[in-house]
């Protein structure tokens, strides 16, 4: 026995023949060529040794007794080890019919009687080196065929002459064109090209064929069951060196994935940059939609919005109507459509078989998904970066179980991008908004009624139009702020944005100009009488009070007009005009409306003038302190003096406080001037003092800002130590609307104030809001009635019992807290006389003592005035 | 050596059909020694067997020596019966192991009674039954000598 190679292949071959002599003979020669033998005399033998054996080759007689030489090959070849292995059959001589039989059966090769026996040797040596090769041909076409499927790269080939391909199974697969040897027709081939591309691909193959060029191209195949591939397509031209028509053979490679990839990067990117640019949510979300389709083209996709716990439309492959509909407006809940449980669970929800999965709560959606040929479904939350649920986005697939991983994957990535979106341009929205709107109130703020303004100018110039521009601020809205704290001031303001709504037409701007300001736009004025109308509307709504927190305020505004072009040529113009005309109505008491008139511009700036003048005034010593003094009503004694401040203005002359103090208290002026009278009254109570005469109490009058301004109870301190002024010398007058801002905080500071030994007065008593009730809990130690009261009491029957009245209630109250009464504006006898009649203790008033500078002051002490008594007697 | 013989042998092949579509003409011209038997076809065995040290020969003409006797002793009794069927089976089966040995004369002889039992015409088979024995008897001398004289 040799050893295998590949001249002597070596192996087994099974024998069979009914002859010894030809067994002998057979084994001689087939040995000879360097195989190993086993030997059977018939058919059912030679299948028992076959089987047991597995022999590389079998050498078959035909004409045996019992099974023949052809019934034992298709025993043989229907054996599993059969299939392959040569049979040669040993046929008698000119025996054609057992020759096309041996064939018939599945013999490899037949071998006619007599035999040459070294010949047979060869035969049998070719015929086994020969099935080895098929084999190994058989392996690596297996093994070709499945790196190409690895690869999805098919091949194939074709004839010059004849119009058809022999195709890899790889290639088959990719073009869906069926399992199978025969080689497919170059129509059909081309078929299942996309039809966009097929006259490129027939172009390509003809120039190959007649003309050798190779090529290779992208292009898209269909096939027809299946999503639409795209395909690299390599074309080769075999043997350029001959003739035309050429043998052509190409490569086709499956690149739908790596297109698929390159084509999520490009949609990605591209939403991206709409986000960044100033595209709609409507456009990019659309896009998204398309960067789904583009994935997987087979499958529809919704994406919907969450807007107060229902789904809203964003965008959607174009699928019927009715199925978008039943998904809009819809409340998410546990049991809806997938979609909606989507947002409810903030999770994925995959429906891989609606026909089967048929709820009664999603029936709808269902019912409808189905009519349309959808049957699977995946919906997937969309969160903010914060972990809401902002909306959902759905991919809807015609097969069911169509939904994979993969489409998960790619659900949430287009999520993350809806997302992003979606936040993007809220935040976007909401800085516009910002920008626009005004926060307290959402009604539009100074630049956007600014933009209406000039919008609605120009369409005036256009059309000969007349614009108004009401400008509102609120009377005593300033008081409500500072008594009742900034809370109950934004809550007064967002009540009046409300009622001011109501009064104004669509068609109107209605903005907030800031503070208490409100600005009204009127549009296309017909008749100018509409204006003061409409004026006269806001002003009746607002006159009506407000309740607040359990609280009626009373309010009112004045109105301010400029109407174009009559009061104002440009925006800058009647805005101004508007504002000088308001403040010309507030000064003239408030609740009412004024146009504007050249005259008012003059108050105005005479106004402005005194803003700017009141600044320098400090420094350049214009204000002086004068003296009003106070007494004990039943001895008509001086108990006292409350120091008045006065503006010696050097082109306007005096200006009485009403006219500046207001203006002091609005630029914040009130701080510097408010510590100069407190010193400068210290001071001259210390001179007095110092100059010889009995000491008195002089009250200073303290604003409201003062009190609460940081530091003021050691500014007091220090300014009696310096001044070196009995504390008990020292009373600060404070009105109501301080006790009002926050009750412990004023109580804590009014009570240091006293621990310093100085007096607290209660100054225009009985004239705020507030009940009584506080000043049982209020350390004071003098209650001023406002001089209100005091005139009733000679008015009116009816005011004057009222006032009468409530005069003596104050008295009592006063004795039973144990405080001064002091009334104010005393100016008559008769008031003079019904005060001491009900026990008013002191009083203030031109009757009295008219405001003295200091000297005179000193005048009167000299006269014999001997405040000391009125303080033993206290 | 192979080779060599190799072509030799297929030169051989090709001449032994050739003469063999000719008709019998061949038996005169092949065996020059021994119209018994054909020389050609015995170098093909011998060389099967190089110096015959298999003695394959020897157990090859055994065989066939052993082996026919009782084959003849069924194709007369088929005749005897009139079993055409028997005698094709049983001439075939002759025909092929006498071609074996190179018997090819005997061979023609028997191909010519396997024909007639196909034919199911037996009124040539006793006379080329007796043929076929008296032949055999010389094919068996032959092969002897042969056997011994190697």
């Amino acid at each position: 026995m040799q050893s295998p190679s590949l001249e002597n292949p070596g192996g087994l071959v099974l024998i069979v023949d009914d002859d010894a002599a030809m067994r002998l003979l057979l084994r001689a020669s087939i040995e000879r060529g360097g195989f190993d033998v086993v030997e059977a005399s018939g058919g059912e033998e030679a299948v028992g040794l076959f089987t047991r054996n597995k022999p590389d080759a079998v050498l078959l007689d035909v004409v045996m007794p019992g099974l023949d030489g052809f019934e034992t090959c298709a025993i043989l070849r229907s054996h599993p080890a059969g299939k392959h292995v040569p049979i040669l059959m040993v046929t008698g001589v000119d025996d054609v019919d057992s020759v096309s039989r041996a064939y018939e059966v599945g013999a490899t090769d037949f071998v006619s009687k007599p035999i040459n026996w070294l010949v047979l040797t060869e035969r049998v040596r070719y015929m086994l080196r020969a099935s080895r090769g098929n084999e190994e041909l058989r392996q690596s076409r297996s093994s070709l065929e499945q790196a190409q499927q690895i690869a999805r790269l098919g091949s194939w080939e074709m004839k010059p002459t004849e119009s058809s391909l022999a195709c890899s199974q790889e290639t088959r697969r990719i073009c869906g064109l069926g399992d199978g040897e025969p080689p497919v027709g170059l129509d059909d081939f081309l078929s299942r090209v996309h039809p966009d591309d097929r006259q490129a691909v027939e172009r390509a193959l003809e120039d190959a064929v007649h003309r050798g060029k190779s090529s290779r191209m992208d292009h898209r195949v269909v096939p027809l069951q299946g999503a639409l591939t795209a395909v690299h397509h390599r074309i080769q031209v075999m043997d350029v060196d001959g003739d035309p028509p050429y043998r052509v053979t190409g490569a086709i490679q499956d690149i739908t994935e790596r297109k698929q990839s390159e084509q999520l990067e490009i949609d990605r990117n591209s939403v991206l940059e709409m986000v960044i640019g100033s595209d709609s949510l409507e456009v990019i979300l659309a896009r998204l939609v398309k960067l789904v389709e583009n994935q997987r083209p087979q499958a529809s996709c919704i994406i919907s919005l969450l807007r107060d716990g229902q789904l809203v439309h964003g965008a959607a492959s174009a699928m019927p109507e009715a199925l978008l509909e039943c998904l809009n407006e819809q409340a998410v809940g546990a049991e809806g459509s997938p979609p909606s449980m989507a947002a409810y669970f903030g999770d994925a929800v995959a429906t891989t078989d609606m026909q089967i999965k048929k709820s009664s709560f999603e029936a709808d959606f269902t019912r409808r998904a189905l009519s349309h040929g959808l049957r699977a479904c995946l919906a997937v939350p969309v969160f903010s970066g914060k972990g809401q649920v902002l909306g959902t986005v759905t991919l809807l697939s015609s097969e069911p179980h169509a939904h994979k991983r993969s489409d998960h994957r790619l659900l949430e990535m287009t999520a993350k991008l809806a997302a992003i979106s979606i936040e993007q341009r809220s935040l976007t929205e909401r800085l516009a908004h910002l920008a626009h709107h005004d926060t307290l109130t959402g009604l539009p703020n100074r630049l956007l009624a600014s933009d209406r303004l000039d919008g609605a100018l120009a369409r005036c110039n256009r059309h000969s139009e007349k614009t108004a521009l009401v400008y509102i601020d609120l009377d005593r809205f300033k008081h409500v702020n500072d008594s009742l704290g900034h809370l109950t001031g934004d809550l007064l303001l967002r009540q009046v944005a409300d009622r001011l709504k109501g009064y104004t037409r669509k068609s109107d701007t209605l903005a907030r100009m800031g503070g208490d300001e409100f600005l009204v736009i009127l549009n296309r004025i017909v008749d100018i009488s509409d204006v003061s109308k409409a004026a006269q509307r806001i002003l009746n709504a607002l006159v009506t009070p407000f309740s607040i927190e359990g609280r009626l305020l009373y309010i009112g505004a004045s109105i301010g007009i400029s109407v174009f072009p009559d009061q104002g040529l440009d925006a800058t113009e009647l805005q101004r005009n508007a504002d000088i005309a308001m403040y010309s109505a507030k000064n003239e008491g408030g609740n009412r409306y004024r146009y504007y008139t050249e005259e008012m511009n003059a108050l105005v700036i005479e106004r402005l003038e005194i803003e700017n003048d009141l600044r320098k005034a400090l420094e350049r010593n214009e204000f002086e302190l004068f003296f009003q003094p106070q007494f004990q009503l039943s001895s008509r004694d001086v108990y006292g003096v409350e120091a008045l401040l006065r503006w010696n203005h050097p082109e306007l002359g005096r200006i009485p406080p009403a006219r500046f103090i207001p203006i002091a208290e609005e630029t914040g002026l009130i701080i510097p001037l408010g510590s100069w009278v407190l010193r400068t009254a210290c001071e001259q109570n210390r001179t007095w003092q110092d100059a010889g005469y009995s000491p008195f109490r002089i009250a200073v009058n303290v604003s409201a800002l003062q009190v609460v301004h940081p530091g003021f109870v050691d500014e007091v301190a220090a300014v009696l130590q310096e001044t070196g002024l009995d504390p008990r010398w020292l009373e600060l007058e404070i009105t109501e609307s301080v006790l009002m801002r926050d009750m412990s905080v004023v109580a804590r500071l009014l009570q240091e104030i006293r621990r310093l030994g100085v007096s607290v007065a209660i100054d225009d008593f009985g004239n705020g809001y507030s009940s009584m009730s506080y000043l049982q809990r209020l350390p004071v130690d003098c209650l001023k009635v406002d001089q209100s009261f005091i005139r009733e009491i000679e008015q009116l029957s009816e005011l004057s019992t009222r006032s009468r009245t409530l005069l003596r209630t104050f008295v009592s109250l006063a004795a039973s807290l144990g405080v001064r009464l002091l009334a104010e504006g005393v100016e008559s006898d008769e008031q003079f006389k019904f005060l001491n009649e009900i026990g008013c203790e002191m009083g203030q008033g031109f009757l009295l003592g008219v405001p003295m500078p200091a000297n005179e002051i000193e005048m009167l002490c000299s006269q014999g005035w001997d405040p000391e008594s009125c303080h033993r007697s206290a | 050596m192979e080779m060599l013989a190799l072509v030799d042998e297929q030169e051989g092949v090709f001449r032994m059909h050739s003469d063999h579509s000719n008709g019998g003409a061949a038996l005169a011209r092949a065996g020059e020694n021994s119209p018994l038997l054909d020389t050609g076809k015995l170098d093909s065995l011998r060389s099967l067997d190089p110096g015959g040290k298999a003695g394959l020969l020897k157990r090859v003409v055994g065989i066939f020596v052993e082996k026919t006797p009782p084959l003849l002793e069924q194709m007369r009794a088929a005749l005897e019966n009139g079993d055409a069927e028997e005698i094709f089976r049983t001439a075939h089966s002759l025909k092929s192991s006498c071609a074996t040995v190179g018997a090819l004369a005997l061979s023609e002889t028997c191909r010519r009674l396997e024909l007639a039992g196909r034919q199911g015409s037996l009124g040539d088979a006793p006379e080329l039954l007796r043929s076929i024995q008296a032949q055999f008897h010389q094919v068996c001398e032959a092969l002897i000598r042969l056997i011994e004289g190697s």
